[in-house]
């Protein structure tokens, strides 16, 4: 398996997501081949050099939420991928900001630095739980993870269902070890792909702590820079039939391949400096 | 004995002659439909009646509590947590391994609740969900309608439950969250890094469990928490989904074998905590109400036997005791009403009245019978002859319990009106299913001898001895005695309220369970070594235009986290308040860490941007641990207070501190509500004593009025209550003697001692003002009461006190007070009315004839019609 990709890289979730839709008439959409649908979405290849927006939403089960706005930008390196993320809003956490590195390489641990502006100065933050929550949402860091297939069972559940019109397979991934369910937290995963655009649609997870379940879809879908990129994640977090949580992911101003995106936007220095 | 004569003609036109003629002639058809009714109603007793021993029913009508109750359910999840105490050496290798594998095992147990149901992915199950929709807040109507969100188009997802689903898509673990010392949350500066992780996230090795030792119990966050100052007991916070009763029952004991699987030297385990307390309750309540139930109905037969001497005579009591339970439970069943540890004495009101009835109307058809009567001529002649009395007795009762109605508490209101409708149903069924199978009985006299054969015996001389303690030694009209039996009484009755104003109301369940039960020893060791077996939860609302996330709102938090913890018992002097867990901790300690683990630093930041920023740290780093402490919009907060357990009402004083606290620290920044069991329970006690007043006074002129109108005499009427009272006043003196609390298992004993006093009292006087309304003579009358009541009250204090006994081998401590409660009082009851009542009415009443006539004696039974109509 790939290591996990950005731990806070909404780029790179997007960029999960947002695949190049060359290969897709390749692919027999009648194929019962499971594998071969993985690897044709894995062989993708997403933006680099991402810039958005983004207003990110989480709501508890009776309703109250909390938004946020951020900026981000992420930058592909040999060996992984940097992103930085800004709090823009509101005014009482603008300037908090969060580098992270994430590495290709399972075995190293990612670094994260998180800058708070009371104390002027930005600390490192160590964690080693895939499982966990990122920015406190539905989503954890392995679902910002872009998955070696290797490391994966997969199996057709479905061979057709529509997602907004759209004909999709329905794609079972379990991952092959004890080690790797545990690090990412889930038995397994369903993943609706669209059949025209070789993106999944949607995605249902069944999370084992809690044995609770875990519903993601992806909408507002649109060409960006050659791109299939999601405007808008939706995040669901269920148990026992009641909603526990949801998260909403709206994306603005989304471009790839940005020359202004340089290695000197993912330093301290540029965390501290702030908006 | 002389019951009563051949009937006059003209009393044959009487209502419950008829009803008798009635009675006869279907008896087959009374039978049958009656049998088949109560298996009906049998049936949804059984298979629908809910048992509910939750505090939360007895709040529902106290202002804002449940509400608040439900809000911090929904908020911040169910504060009834199990508490699993796990003694021994903690910081030892095998004791943590143990641990680890209990937790694992919790973890992956599979427990699927009784309400599961199959549920729509983004629907909500119709009864699953119902305090959620009771509950949701306005703002929410995306999150709980399905079909108005992004995943209304999701209809794939109910298609794909397999094997390995989380059973049926509705699954999910019933546990919120489990908190021990394994993975409570440490937040620390490591190696230049921040770090959120569990205690024990990195296995400590054996030269590390030293230094570990020392640390975990130099941190007063850890000690009172999770683990005992000593470090040989530490306990585990099981949070679970809202269970309801089975539910909680089944986790109890499916919990108490895994326990057992896990149990080794060195390792042992106690289960605590309200769910669990309440959980044991039931379920020894249920296994000691059978045994109760099967003893005292097999001492009732036994008695009923000896009495009647004759199947016949202990079919019917038993058969109107049996279907008047059935019918009333059953109802309660049909109509969704749950049993609570109040309305479970339905039964013995029931089995009171049922007996009382039917013994009565047995005594008078065997003498009858005796008498020589046709057998369906004495039945409709014992009908018309205690019809009246019977149904006056019942009536008194059901107006009673009716007082009931008027409780702040709805099992108590639950309780006064199916006690009411259960004791009307046992005098329809007195008056027709115990006559009906009487109709079958064409030989026995139910155990009275023939006129020829009968001689006094041993009753006959106690009634006698009991008429002339208040008469001259010749049992004729000299009543030097009689004042002094009657300030005999008063001086009783006096001494009694004297001891019933020293009552106290309590509420420790606990208390009620041995000494040797491992609930009660789970309860003594967490309150002992870990902080204290019960919480006090504070629901605190920022103000509006203000977070939990304002500097100022935290230090108010921490001032009252202060104000708590210095709390003492002004009575014992002794510590309540052991620890106290609130947001206020996460910013402290996210503080100290990212300061380089400076416990200078462990405050709350000197500005706002500080702790806004703190609250942003952990957000990202800790939303789940964040989540049982604030919303997510941070509008409102949870502070909880691990406090000792003590009698409910023992928590008044503390209550009041914390009022006090929340007027002085957060006046202004926020609205804090105190929630949870500790205030349900604190209410409820507060609430039985004004329901206890407000029942008995209701009562007591429900109960007056009865009599002067069953007696059309205003005198007669207000004397009946004298003897009425006693018993009620006996047994509330009792307890404030010897320091008998009044809870909730006991409040409606002084319902059911008026009870059983109004039945012997309305039976004795009836036959006193029968026979002096028609002779005008004091003694004769009061002999004549003696005569023809006299023993039917014998026999039915006899069969209630075999009844009541049993009670006594309960497990529980207030079932056996609750038993001896009512034995006392039905001898008591007795008393009353066998001598004090004659008492009295040899002082108010006066010979309206001149003092010659002989006295009724016992030995010589008279055949003069005495049965008067009342």
């Amino acid at each position: 398996m790939k290591p996990r990709s950005a731990q806070l890289a909404i780029a790179s979730l997007v960029v999960a997501c947002g695949l190049h839709a060359v290969d897709a008439k390749a692919l027999n959409p009648n194929t019962k081949d499971a594998n071969a649908i993985a690897k044709a979405v894995d062989a993708q290849d997403g933006g680099d050099k991402t810039t958005s927006l983004m207003t990110m939403t989480l709501k508890d089960a009776s309703g109250r939420k909390r938004v946020r706005k951020l900026q981000q930008r992420s930058l592909k390196f040999h060996g992984g991928t940097k992103t930085i993320i800004f709090f823009e809003s509101p005014a009482d956490v603008r300037n908090t900001a969060l580098l992270s590195v994430d590495y290709d390489d399972g075995n190293k641990t990612d670094d994260q630095w998180l800058y708070l502006p009371s104390l002027h100065k930005s600390t490192r933050i160590s964690s080693s739980e895939k499982s966990g929550s990122f920015l406190g949402t539905d989503l954890t860091y392995a679902d910002m993870t872009k998955p070696d297939i290797s490391d994966y069972n997969y199996k057709i559940v479905k061979q057709s269902a529509k997602v907004g019109g759209e004909d999709c397979w329905v794609l079972e991934s379990r991952a092959k070890t004890k080690k790797l369910a545990e690090e990412t937290g889930y038995l397994k995963s369903h993943q609706w792909i669209s059949k025209s655009k070789l993106i999944p649609l949607q995605v249902k997870s069944w999370i084992t702590e809690g044995k609770k379940l875990k519903y993601m879809k992806f909408g507002d879908v649109k060409k960006v820079d050659g791109v299939w990129t999601p405007f808008k994640l939706s995040v669901r977090t269920m148990r026992a039939g009641k909603v526990e949580s949801m998260t909403t992911l709206v994306f603005n101003r989304i471009r790839h391949n940005q020359d202004s995106v340089t290695d000197s936007d993912f330093t301290e220095r540029r965390l501290e400096k702030g908006l | 004995m002389s019951e009563t004569s051949p009937p006059p003609s003209a009393a044959r036109g009487s209502f419950y002659y008829r009803l008798g003629e009635w009675v006869v002639r279907f008896r087959r058809s009374i039978l049958l439909t009656s049998v088949i009714f109560t298996l009906v109603m049998g049936h949804q007793m059984a298979t629908k009646l809910v048992i509910n021993n939750s505090t939360d029913i007895y709040i529902q009508s106290h202002d804002g509590l449940l509400e608040r109750l439900h809000e911090l359910r929904e908020t911040f999840g169910d504060e009834r947590v199990l508490l699993l105490v796990a003694e021994g050496d903690v910081f030892s290798q095998d004791y943590l391994r143990q641990l680890k594998k209990l937790e694992t095992s919790i973890r992956g147990f599979a427990f699927e609740t009784t309400d599961k149901q199959s549920r729509s992915v983004f629907g909500r199950a119709p009864d699953s969900a119902t305090t959620t929709e009771q509950h949701a807040t306005s703002d929410s109507p995306d999150l709980v309608a399905p079909g108005k969100d992004d995943f209304a188009e999701f209809e794939d997802f109910e298609e794909n439950g397999s094997a390995d689903a989380w059973g049926q898509e509705s699954g999910g673990s019933i546990f919120e969250d489990i908190i021990s010392i394994l993975n409570v949350r440490q937040t620390r500066f490591v190696d230049g890094a921040l770090k959120v992780e569990g205690l024990l996230e990195s296995w400590p090795t054996d030269a590390e469990l030293p230094a570990l030792k020392e640390k975990v119990l130099n941190d007063p966050t850890l000690v009172g928490q999770v683990i005992s100052a000593a470090g040989q007991h530490s306990v585990m916070v099981i949070r679970t989904t809202e269970l309801n009763e089975v539910d909680a029952r089944r986790l109890t004991v499916a919990m108490l074998e895994l326990m057992a699987e896990h149990e080794r030297p060195g390792f042992r385990l106690h289960l605590a905590g309200f769910s669990t307390m309440l959980a044991t309750l039931a379920q020894v309540l249920k296994k000691q109400q059978l045994t109760i139930a099967g003893l005292s109905g097999g001492g009732l037969i036994l008695l009923l036997f000896l009495f009647f001497r004759h199947p016949y005579g202990v079919l019917g009591p038993m058969m109107v005791v049996g279907m008047s339970v059935c019918w009333t439970l059953g109802t309660m069943a049909v109509l969704g009403v749950p049993m609570t540890s109040e309305n479970q004495i339905i039964a013995c009101f029931l089995q009171v009245v049922g007996i009382g009835d039917t013994v009565h109307v047995q005594s008078v058809y065997r003498t009858l019978r005796r008498d020589g009567l046709e057998n369906n001529e004495a039945i409709c002649q014992a009908l018309k002859s205690t019809g009246a009395p019977v149904v006056f007795t019942t009536l008194t009762t059901a107006a009673g319990l009716s007082s009931f109605i008027s409780a702040s508490t709805p099992p108590i209101r639950d309780s006064g009106t199916f006690g009411a409708f259960g004791v009307l149903l046992a005098l329809a069924l007195s008056l027709t299913v115990a006559p009906a199978v009487l109709a079958y009985n064409t030989k026995s006299l139910l155990g009275v001898k023939p006129i020829a054969e009968q001689a006094r015996d041993r009753l006959d001389d106690l009634l006698d001895w009991c008429n002339r303690l208040s008469s001259g030694a010749d049992g004729r009209s000299s009543r030097a005695r009689a004042p002094w039996v009657v300030a005999l009484g008063a001086l009783l009755g006096v001494s009694c309220v004297y001891s019933a104003s020293k009552i106290q109301v309590g509420q420790d369940v606990i208390s009620w369970f041995p000494e040797e039960l491992p609930i009660r020893k789970a309860f003594v060791a967490i309150d002992e070594h870990v902080g204290g077996a019960a919480n006090l939860e504070l629901l605190v609302r920022a103000e509006p235009g203000k977070t939990i996330k304002s500097r100022e709102l935290l230090l108010g938090l921490e001032k009252l986290e202060a104000h708590a913890l210095a709390y003492r018992d002004p009575l014992t002097g002794m510590k309540v308040v052991e620890n106290v867990t609130s947001v206020v901790d996460v910013i402290r300690e996210s503080s100290r860490a990212i300061n380089g683990n400076q416990q200078s630093h462990y405050r709350v930041p000197d500005t706002q941007r500080g702790v806004t920023d703190l609250m942003t740290l952990f957000e990202n780093s800790g939303p789940s641990e964040l989540k049982r402490l604030m919303t997510v919009d941070a509008s409102k907060s949870l502070m909880t207070l691990r406090v000792r357990w003590l009698d409910a009402t023992a928590y008044g004083p503390l209550v009041e501190h914390m009022n006090a606290g929340i007027t002085e620290h957060m006046d202004g920044l926020a609205e804090v509500h105190m929630t949870g069991s500790v205030t349900s329970n604190l209410t409820i006690a507060r609430a039985l004593l004004g329901d206890l007043v407000t029942s008995a006074s209701i009562a007591l002129c429900v109960i007056t009025l009865f009599m002067v109108v069953l007696f059309r005499d205003l005198k007669l009427g207000l004397v009946s209550m004298l003897p009425n009272l006693l018993p009620a006043i006996s047994v509330l003196g009792f307890m404030g003697a010897i320091g008998l609390r009044l809870d909730v298992s006991n409040l409606l004993v002084s319902s059911i001692v008026l009870g059983i006093a109004v039945d012997d009292t309305i039976h004795f006087l009836h036959q006193f003002k029968a026979h002096y309304a028609k002779h005008g003579h004091v003694d004769n009358a009061i002999a004549h009461a003696f005569d023809h009541a006299g023993r039917a009250l014998l026999s039915t204090s006899a069969i209630l006190l075999t009844g009541f006994v049993v009670f006594y081998i309960g497990t529980l401590q207030n079932i056996r007070v609750f038993g001896g409660l009512i034995c006392l009082s039905i001898i008591v009851a007795l008393v009353a009315d066998l001598i004090f009542a004659p008492a009295i009415l040899r002082v108010v009443f006066r010979n309206r004839v001149a003092d010659e006539s002989p006295v009724d004696s016992p030995a010589k039974p008279q055949l003069e019609s005495t049965h008067v109509p009342a």
